[in-house]
């Protein structure tokens, strides 16, 4: 990055002279931002994947392998062999895992590179979905507040929504998909969400309590204490919290039914809340604060997913700021 | 924290950084020669935070010794940096914020290692390894950690990273069309040196403090 010039140390005249000839930067598309914020997370991903717990046997044998537990065997024995894989090799996959990562962002946020690198993003969020994740525990009845349907589909599903478009659109997500589709992938995220945490393994009296609990050690004070205090909160109370959970991510997938204005952009709002409440009380930021996290999990990707379905003002965004040259 | 492990890793990223320095430094020299424009105050901090960051990852070419000190020196001198971008940032706010506030967050963040008491006196790759002799200093540095900060500067390095790289596609385009609209500027006179290699070295710089403060969330 740059910070001064000589010109501009030069006298006010011949700075403003300089100022003048150099062409001012154009301001970036809603769409250009959000694909530089999912840009930002996938280079975090890269650099928490650098962290020195990754490269030993344990990422596989403690992360990778535990996911597979309870799916089915088509989806488990897979995971398990790519598992065994990466506990032989640990320090070359674990490199290629965080160069890739890497690459990712940067190839978002490099313009010439963008579609290409969301095209691979899709691709390898896919892939991780499974083999690393288990399909982000949908199968196996994991809840919402702890990160299903699983954060890296979050990632593809983003890939997706931002793709450079020059199509005008309601809002910056149906620009590549168009309405309709945005639409449904909207109700189809946050519908399984309230049908997710209706599961029987969630809606025990003190399921919600037991998973917030346990999200409280190790972590800083503050976290410490929110989460206890959450888990307080809905102890022996399991079913009533999740059933307002339920009830709550059910009206957030019907928000984007609404016509823009004043209902939908309440519930938005809401929905902001809840990914943040998730993010903070559900997933402890993600767990990142311990030196074993991969990701800040799905909080900050439903917030992006959220403030790309936020109406905008004007026609759509010009190509040339969309990562699309 | 954590150690810093493999220690290929910590000895590649020291490589990447001696390379941002020596780039840095270039630059400079380049520009007088052909009169060409340069960001000297970037320049120089990016030759500051290459040597440096070069020293925490690698304690064999770190050109201060391991000790509470030099861990002092550089971080006051981060943060007369972090006060000139400031000062900088706040007297023409309009003039390319972004330059500024990004330069800005690496040297608070910089500041914010090297006042780390792992960082500074252990050199970051043995600190908090049983047995080893950052041990001691690992007690001390409990009591001062602050990862939710750590966290937060991490997010903002690598947010400024992202920020930057795409600053730098829209210079290729300032640039081809600057020499297309006046070909006096397509003899390069007068032109910034290489400000994609800048680019270039700043991400560098702003992933590897990234990566030392995700070390201090352990």
């Amino acid at each position: 990055m740059s910070g001064i010039t000589r010109a501009s140390i030069a006298p006010p005249a011949a700075r403003r002279a300089s100022a003048a000839s150099r062409p001012a930067a154009p301001p970036l598309s809603v769409r250009r931002r959000l694909q530089l914020a999912l840009a930002a997370l996938w280079l975090f991903d890269g650099v928490l994947q650098l962290q020195p717990y990754m490269f030993t046997k344990s990422f596989a044998q403690n992360i990778i392998a535990p996911a597979a537990a309870g799916n089915p065997a088509v989806i488990a024995d897979p995971m398990t062999w790519a598992a065994r894989i990466i506990a032989a090799h640990p320090a070359p996959a674990n490199a290629a895992f965080a160069a890739i990562q890497l690459a990712l962002g940067l190839g978002i946020a490099w313009r010439p590179t963008a579609r290409a690198a969301l095209a691979c993003s899709i691709g390898w969020a896919l892939g991780v979905w499974w083999f690393g994740e288990g399909l982000g525990g949908v199968l196996t009845g994991s809840d919402p507040l702890m990160g299903a349907p699983g954060v890296v589909i979050l990632y593809a599903l983003l890939a997706v929504l931002l793709w450079p478009s020059e199509r005008p659109a309601p809002f910056p997500a149906a620009a590549a998909v168009g309405t309709r589709a945005a639409q449904a992938l909207w109700l189809v995220l946050w519908g399984s969400g309230a049908y997710l945490v209706m599961q029987t393994a969630n809606t025990g009296p003190n399921d919600m309590h037991d998973m917030i609990a346990g999200m409280a050690g190790g972590q800083p004070r503050w976290l410490s204490w929110t989460d206890g205090r959450a888990a307080a909160l809905v102890a022996d109370r399991g079913m009533a919290a999740s059933v307002v959970l339920a009830v709550v991510l059910a009206a957030i997938a019907l928000a984007v039914c609404l016509p823009a204005g004043p209902a939908q952009r309440a519930t938005f709002v809401t929905a902001l809340i809840v990914a943040l409440v998730i993010w903070v009380v559900g997933e402890a930021l993600g767990m990142v604060i311990g030196g074993q996290g991969t990701d800040p999990n799905t909080g900050p990707l439903l917030m992006l997913i959220v403030a790309a379905y936020w109406p905008t003002r004007a026609a759509g965004p010009k190509s040339d700021q969309d990562g699309a040259a | 924290m954590t150690g810093i492990s493999p220690a290929w890793l910590a000895d590649l990223l020291a490589a990447a950084m001696l390379a941002v320095a020596a780039c840095s430094l270039a630059r400079p020299l380049y520009a007088g020669r052909r009169d060409r424009q340069i960001h000297l105050d970037t320049d120089a901090t990016h030759v500051l935070l290459g040597v440096a960051l070069a020293g925490l990852l690698a304690p064999s070419v770190s050109v201060l010794p391991h000790t509470a000190w030099a861990a002092d020196t550089w971080a006051a001198i981060f943060a007369a940096a972090a006060v000139w971008f400031a000062w900088r940032l706040a007297a023409a706010p309009r003039a390319e914020p972004l330059r500024y506030a990004s330069v800005l967050v690496l040297c608070a963040a910089m500041v914010f290692v090297e006042l780390d008491p792992t960082y500074a006196t252990s050199g970051g790759g043995m600190a908090s390894m049983p047995g080893m002799p950052g041990m001691a200093a690992t007690t001390s540095a409990d009591a001062f950690r602050t990862p939710t900060l750590a966290l937060l500067l991490a997010f903002a390095v690598t947010g400024f990273a992202v920020l930057a790289t795409d600053r730098a596609a829209l210079l290729a385009a300032d640039r081809s069309t600057a020499g297309a609209a006046d070909p006096a500027q397509s003899a390069d006179r007068g032109l910034i040196v290489a400000p994609r290699a800048a680019i270039a070295c700043h991400v560098a710089a702003g992933v590897v403090v990234g990566y030392l403060l995700v070390l201090m969330l352990a």
